[in-house]
């Protein structure tokens, strides 16, 4: 039960993180390697405001997210959209951008390396227990899913009950189609990129607040978000949430009962199983 | 009024239309006619905004120039393009296929009135409102097509050969709810076909379209009778006299 609950905790994190991954991925078709970028820049940037101003992460939300939203949207309209007007399938579009944003990863990664060395880091957040159905956990976990939680469900409602979500939802259903009913294709791919830049920044601040961090981590988060969103079936929100819970879980069983070493390589495990079994995610139809 | 003039488009080195002009009215039916790859599909996705135009081309719903506006822009200036692949949410039941054609700015008033202007026309998508769109016929999903961009309150509906997979009765039929859509809800259709005789008989007027030229135009009753109609797109033999 302890190791369910520590697992769920974790999980609610990672579904921010895979979140901002599958609205990049689904709605503007960009696999965004350097996705981990955001969110070890979200934990930097936590801490700077924690440790330098005093400012809770909750509240340094206020800040990173929007700062995760602007660097994104520059990024997009910047460097990636000249690639997808050049590109003339999906296929070379893809390609396009796995290669500049994997470039992307590795500019990111040296330059906070630069910044801030290669130490491990890590800051006392609401570092006090909290009794949970007779067990103690850290209170700063519990606090990250809370918030994680209510992020999700904030991007849920705005996704499936406004106007401009369902907008959202069609150009990732179908762009061409979306077009002729008088979406703006390419604002709309615009917008999607920068909020998953936006979440997944979300996700990063509060992971800082249980989780050292260090500049080159970016990499294993993405894979990690990778991970969950094609377990889940890409674009598919409800299918996200509950990858990355089953991930959380699957991790904390391993770490505390065989090896922490090996958290890694049981993910993998899972990825290859889904892959193999249920290459659509858990809740994908058969494809269109 | 919808006037297209001076239109011309290039792939690369091909040039697929050659200055083209056009005009239609609403509340009117207006028939392309011409074989594959005269550039008919071209010219319909041409206004429409999917391929581009060379400079001088002007495109103008009640006056009011769109040729430099993008896609989305051109359907909240009223004018609906169902393309050769139906342009529809395959994968989105019948429902909310519809509930996204109303998307545009111009349908927000009134959407419940045009829904059920439009369940009148097609009772059939009626009875199917939550079935996926893929898994429905061929002919359904043309339906779902017309629906669909009626949906956005178009002044004009740019169809790209709607009765492409139709079985003979289905067109008839299609044809005839064409005609509806043009007298009941005073839209112009502009409607690129090959199937020359059941398009003129519901048609107003009639553009014919050769390798990217106008190659000529009247009404539709007179091209009916016109030699090179008969011949071209009939199959008849001319009988002089």
């Amino acid at each position: 039960m302890e190791i369910l609950i520590t697992g769920v905790l974790l999980g609610g994190t990672y579904a921010l993180i895979a979140l901002g991954l599958t609205l990049q991925y689904g709605v503007a078709r960009i696999m965004n390697l350097a996705n981990g970028e955001t969110l070890v820049a979200a934990c930097f940037g936590a801490w700077l405001l924690f440790t330098a101003a005093q400012i809770s992460p909750l509240w340094g939300l206020l800040i990173i997210a929007p700062l995760g939203f602007v660097a994104n949207g520059l990024i997009y309209a910047g460097l990636l959209r000249p690639l997808v007007r050049r590109a003339v399938t999906q296929g070379a579009l893809e390609v396009d951008a796995i290669l500049a944003t994997f470039g992307l990863l590795f500019l990111f990664e040296g330059a906070m390396h630069l910044i801030f060395g290669g130490s491990f880091f890590n800051y006392q957040f609401l570092a006090v227990p909290f009794e949970l159905l007779g067990e103690s956990y850290a209170l700063n976990r519990v606090v990250a899913f809370a918030a994680a939680a209510i992020i999700s469900v904030l991007l849920a409602f705005f996704l499936y009950r406004t106007r401009f979500g369902t907008a959202i939802r069609a150009v990732a259903v179908d762009p061409d189609a979306a077009r002729l009913v008088a979406i703006d294709v390419e604002f709309v791919a615009l917008f999607a990129f920068a909020l998953g830049g936006a979440i997944t920044a979300c996700g990063g601040a509060l992971l800082s607040t249980f989780y050292t961090f260090e500049a080159s981590m970016g990499g294993i988060f993405m894979i990690k978000a990778l991970i969950i969103v094609i377990m889940g079936g890409v674009g598919d929100v409800r299918g996200a949430v509950l990858a990355a819970l089953i991930l959380g879980v699957i991790e904390t069983l391993v770490a505390s009962l065989v090896d922490p070493g090996l958290t890694l390589t049981a993910t993998y495990g899972l990825f290859v199983t889904i892959l193999l079994f249920r290459p659509q995610g858990l809740f994908g139809g058969a494809a269109g | 009024m919808l006037e297209i003039e001076r239109v011309s488009v290039r792939y690369g080195r091909h040039q697929a239309l050659f200055d083209v002009s056009a005009r239609l009215e609403r509340g009117r039916i207006a028939v392309l006619l011409g074989a594959n790859g005269a550039g008919k599909s071209t010219f319909l996705k041409a206004i429409g905004g999917l391929v581009s135009t060379r400079p001088g081309a002007s495109i103008r719903v009640g006056g009011i120039e769109i040729a430099g506006l993008p896609a989305h822009g051109r359907v909240e200036a009223g004018v609906a393009l169902v393309p050769e692949n139906r342009g529809i949410f395959r994968s989105l039941s019948v429902a909310e296929n519809l509930h996204l054609g109303g998307y545009a700015q111009r349908a927000r008033a009134d959407g419940g009135a045009r829904l059920g202007q439009v369940l009148n026309l097609f009772p059939r998508l009626g009875e199917r409102l939550g079935q996926t769109v893929r898994t429905m016929s061929g002919g359904e999903q043309q339906m779902v097509a017309m629906g669909r961009a009626l949906m956005s309150h178009p002044d004009f509906l740019l169809l790209d050969e709607p009765s492409l997979g139709l079985s003979p009765i289905l067109s008839q039929e299609m044809f005839r709810t064409l005609r509806r859509i043009a007298d009941e809800t005073d839209v112009g259709v502009l409607l690129v076909e090959q199937n020359a005789k059941l398009s003129l008989g519901i048609a107003d007027d009639c553009y014919l379209l050769e390798n990217g030229h106008i190659a000529g135009q009247g009404p539709a009753e007179e091209m009916k009778r016109s030699p090179d109609v008969l011949r071209a797109y009939l199959g008849e033999e001319v009988v002089p006299g």
